[in-house]
């Protein structure tokens, strides 16, 4: 007999559908990858981050000048071949200070937004995933957080502290976290009655476990998100405070340079242009980015 | 034949914001699973199918309580034991598959991993050897490309494959139970074919007893050996499937066997049973049935049924179990 079966039939009948239902790869990464292709401003706006963090990290082989060596013969000199963005009231070399001061202002930004991402997802998953006592505690502490004005508490956290950039990372870190953790514990609440958790109870897997590994890596795409906006808004803050006088006067932040310069400003633009500029940048392109890898990734987590 | 599960008059309830009284869910459920066997449990959306396995599982969402009851599971009863000892039996000797392949894997790990952990956490084996069993496991619930399968993500699968997966999680431990909560209803009917023929053909290779729950009476015919059919949080009627589709006793389950669509001259109306579910706060008093029942009399409002053996093990709770000869509906 030279005839299938019927079940022989209907099983490769079956295994070419299952064959055919096999979609191709494709994952947040690849959606990720195009939209860079598609979103020219994300993708300028990494390059330029590259191209910052890039000229912080080699500061002493870009200038062949010193942030902190004065030179008294040429103050407040224009911009020219031998001083690029000319020099300030002490002689320094302003596109050296702006080099190094890139230093200070990356680390202002990434240093205070980790901590608050860390401190914020920790303290949002513990409300979102206990409940109850523990996700009103947290909770009413962010409230009060989010309700002062960011920037006057900061200021009071400084004064309080001291003005040295540790407490800069503090004070940053308190002023950021509540919003983070608002954010993980929303995700957190939906995701906790997803099916998919209650699977994972089902197969008999433990409170902890499904919280770190089944819970927090689906807050993944989003937190990223968050950290790569929460970097310009903590560059802003510093600039801010330091330009108010709260900041550490010892660290040379772009901010910083912006307050000293400003007297100066008048005659000497350049004082105030060249940080001013390097400050705008920094924080578009970081703003750039990050709205951009929402996009991307934003319809994974809708689905 | 010993019973692998057996769940003796069963109550749970539910508190909701705002009001006093606890809604009873489930009341007095009784089941025995033989072993080797399938089981279906029948019956309407909110009747208390899942609320009855989930309770057993000790999966009851937060403010559902055990009222009373015991569920024996190899000698231990269920129902009492600590979370750490319900953890190391849910798994591993009961296992569950869920109405929604598309949610029920986490959708940022790999499917292989899913697995091959779960695999981990009740064996104890290094990672190696469960990334081979994985494999194995999903060679043997059909999915092609085994092993390059291992490394994707849930989306990049189709719901029938993405059951596929579940089954092979809930059977890697080879569970001396498997509970089905409607495992094919999110499915297309040429999938949910190849679904319930995988589940029959892994029961018979390791003799796992299997819960279906489900409202899909199609299924229940194809899969079950004995069916107990729920309304209201209570079994209304048990009988082995045979006995089911020829010769069922309870109005409710007549209602829902003559509510199946068949082969019938145009026009004619598909029969559906009047009325809906009763809250579980208002339940009417004597039959629970009774105010959608089409046979009720005044003893059914006034006094309740008991669950009476008809012979044969064939439970019903009713006080007139088919004996005008009618049909609902009029339809035969």
């Amino acid at each position: 007999m030279k005839f299938l079966s019927k079940d022989k039939y209907t099983r490769t009948l079956s295994d070419q559908i299952i064959a055919a239902e096999i979609q191709p790869d494709e994952g947040v990464w690849m959606s990720i990858r195009h939209m860079f292709r598609v979103n020219r401003a994300a993708l300028l706006g990494l390059i330029l981050i590259a191209l910052i963090v890039l000229m912080a990290v080699f500061a002493p082989l870009i200038t062949r000048y010193d942030p902190n060596e004065m030179d008294l013969m040429s103050m407040n000199e224009p911009p020219s071949a031998e001083h690029w963005f000319g020099t300030d009231d002490l002689g320094q070399d302003v596109f050296t200070r702006v080099v190094f001061g890139g230093r200070i202002s990356l680390m202002i930004g990434f240093v205070p937004s980790l901590i608050s991402l860390v401190l914020g997802t920790a303290l949002g998953l513990m409300a979102g995933y206990m409940g109850r006592h523990v996700d009103n505690v947290i909770m009413r502490l962010a409230d009060v957080v989010l309700a002062f004005p960011s920037l006057l508490l900061a200021m009071v956290v400084m004064y309080t502290l001291g003005s040295n950039i540790l407490n800069m990372f503090i004070a940053l870190s308190i002023i950021n976290w509540a919003g983070t953790a608002r954010v993980v514990r929303a995700q957190t609440l939906s995701l906790k009655e997803k099916e998919f958790v209650e699977a994972a109870r089902s197969m008999g897997v433990s409170r902890w476990t499904i919280a770190f590994r089944h819970i927090l890596p689906n807050c993944l795409p989003n937190l990223i998100v968050l950290f790569t906006l929460d970097i310009p808004a903590a560059i802003m803050w510093e600039s801010s405070m330091s330009f108010l006088g709260v900041g550490d006067p010892n660290a040379a932040s772009w901010g910083l340079m912006v307050s000293q310069g400003k007297d100066y400003a008048y005659m000497c633009p350049w004082l105030i242009l060249a940080p001013g500029l390097a400050i705008l940048f920094t924080v578009m392109a970081f703003n750039f980015l990050g709205d951009g890898l929402r996009d991307a990734i934003d319809p994974y987590m809708k689905t | 034949m010993s019973n692998i599960l057996e769940i003796k008059d069963l109550c749970v309830s539910f508190a909701s914001d705002g009001v006093k009284e606890r809604a009873m869910a489930v009341s007095n459920v009784s089941l025995a699973i033989p072993e080797g066997r399938t089981v279906g449990l029948v019956g309407e959306s909110g009747c208390g199918k899942s609320v009855t396995s989930l309770s057993v599982m000790g999966l009851l969402a937060n403010n559902g309580r055990v009222e009373s009851g015991e569920a024996l599971f190899g000698g231990q009863d269920l129902l009492r034991l600590s979370d750490r000892e319900m953890r190391r039996i849910r798994g591993n000797r009961i296992s569950m598959i869920f109405q929604e392949p598309m949610t029920s894997l986490n959708p940022v790990i790999t499917v292989g991993r899913q697995v091959s952990e779960a695999l981990r956490l009740h064996s104890g084996m290094d990672a190696r050897s469960a990334r081979a069993r994985t494999i194995e496991i999903f060679e043997k619930v059909g999915i092609p490309e085994a092993e390059r399968r291992f490394g994707s993500y849930p989306h990049q699968l189709s719901g029938g494959l993405r059951q596929r997966v579940m089954i092979g999680m809930a059977m890697v431990m080879r569970p001396a139970l498997l509970i089905a909560d409607e495992p094919t209803t999110a499915l297309d009917v040429s999938i949910e074919a190849q679904i319930l023929r995988l589940m029959r053909d892994l029961q018979r290779e390791t003799g796992t007893s299997i819960l279906l729950i489900t409202h899909n009476l199609g299924v229940v015919a194809e899969m079950c050996d004995e069916v107990y059919v729920m309304y209201a949080g209570e079994v209304v009627e048990r009988a082995d499937v045979a006995t089911l589709f020829d010769a069922c006793a309870h109005p409710y389950t007549r209602g829902l066997m003559a509510s199946l669509p068949r082969m019938t001259p145009k026009g004619q109306r598909l029969y559906n049973i009047r009325g809906t579910v009763p809250n579980l706060r208002a339940m009417p008093s004597g039959c629970r049935f009774s105010p959608r029942c089409e046979f009720a009399t005044e003893k059914c409002r006034g006094e309740k049924p008991e669950l009476n053996d008809l012979g044969g093990g064939h439970l019903c709770r009713c006080f007139y179990p088919k004996d005008d000869g009618r049909s609902p509906g009029g339809i035969d």
